[in-house]
């Protein structure tokens, strides 16, 4: 797939079975980001809207709510890297309502 | 990469974790016997109200994970957005007949699996799986990329 390739190219290391919050990221930088914590990838189908489809999301929470204050995870659209979006803890309420406004 | 296959049911009929263990275990698919979180024989795998079921198949690989969603916010959110996808296809009577079920599917089974690592026993298990559940819940299957399938995985509509 294009999109791990390319996170491979920018030194991403692509795993299997690393868990995060019982989920299991696509991807993670081998080195601490510059505020010391780790940086985790997801690469999933984005909505024309930017934000990841519905699912990825709820994927997502999951992820985030295991995060220390320093991580991050950023979701990339699979069918074009460029597009990106990066998550931190504080991000959590934001992307709950995301998954909540149809109830 | 996270795919997400899809039985979209008419029937809310509930599946426990317990029926679905069960089935995989009958099955035999794997050369080893899967492990299941929660465990079959756990009380919480005869809960009728459950949210994921995880099927460890292979040590060495992410486990596939069975998700049910019952008439909820994002089994709204899933529909509006197949929809979506489906309004750019060539509308045909079997594209119709295909919304028809997506818009009033009353739960939805997801099942999440690495589509670049999984082995071949994996997708054998997880196109029982689907037929199963199909089957069982009035259903059909939803594979992204790819199409809609009946109970039997034969094709309803192709995107």
């Amino acid at each position: 797939m294009a999109a791990k390739r390319v996170l491979q190219d920018e030194g991403i290391r692509i795993v299997e079975n690393v868990q995060l919050g019982g989920r299991y990221p696509d991807g993670i930088r081998p080195r601490p980001n510059a505020h010391g914590g780790t940086d985790y990838f997801e690469v999933g189908r984005m909505l024309d809207n930017g934000l990841p489809e519905a699912r990825e999301r709820v994927k997502l929470v999951d992820e985030l709510r295991a995060l220390h204050p320093k991580d991050t995870v950023t979701f990339v659209d699979r069918s074009n890297p460029v597009r990106r979006i990066t998550y931190r803890v504080e991000d959590l309420a934001r992307l709950l309502a995301t998954l909540r406004r149809r109830q | 990469m996270s795919y997400f296959l899809r039985v979209f049911c008419r029937s809310a009929q509930p599946v426990t974790r317990r029926e679905i263990a069960e089935f995989i275990t009958a099955g035999s698919f794997f050369g080893c016997e899967p492990r299941f979180d929660p465990p079959p024989d756990s009380a919480e795998a005869a809960d009728e109200n459950w949210a994921a079921l995880a099927v460890h198949y292979d040590s060495q690989k992410r486990p596939v994970r069975i998700e049910r969603n019952l008439n909820n916010a994002l089994l709204q959110e899933e529909v509006q957005e197949i929809l979506f996808v489906l309004a750019k296809s060539k509308e045909t009577q079997a594209r119709q007949d295909v919304e028809r079920v997506i818009r009033t599917a009353a739960q939805v089974f997801s099942l999440e699996v690495n589509r670049e690592t999984a082995s071949e026993d994996c997708w054998e298990m997880l196109d029982s799986v689907q037929s199963f559940l199909a089957e069982k819940c009035d259903g059909i299957v939803y594979a992204p990329d790819d199409g809609f399938f009946d109970r039997k995985l034969r094709p309803l509509y192709k995107l």
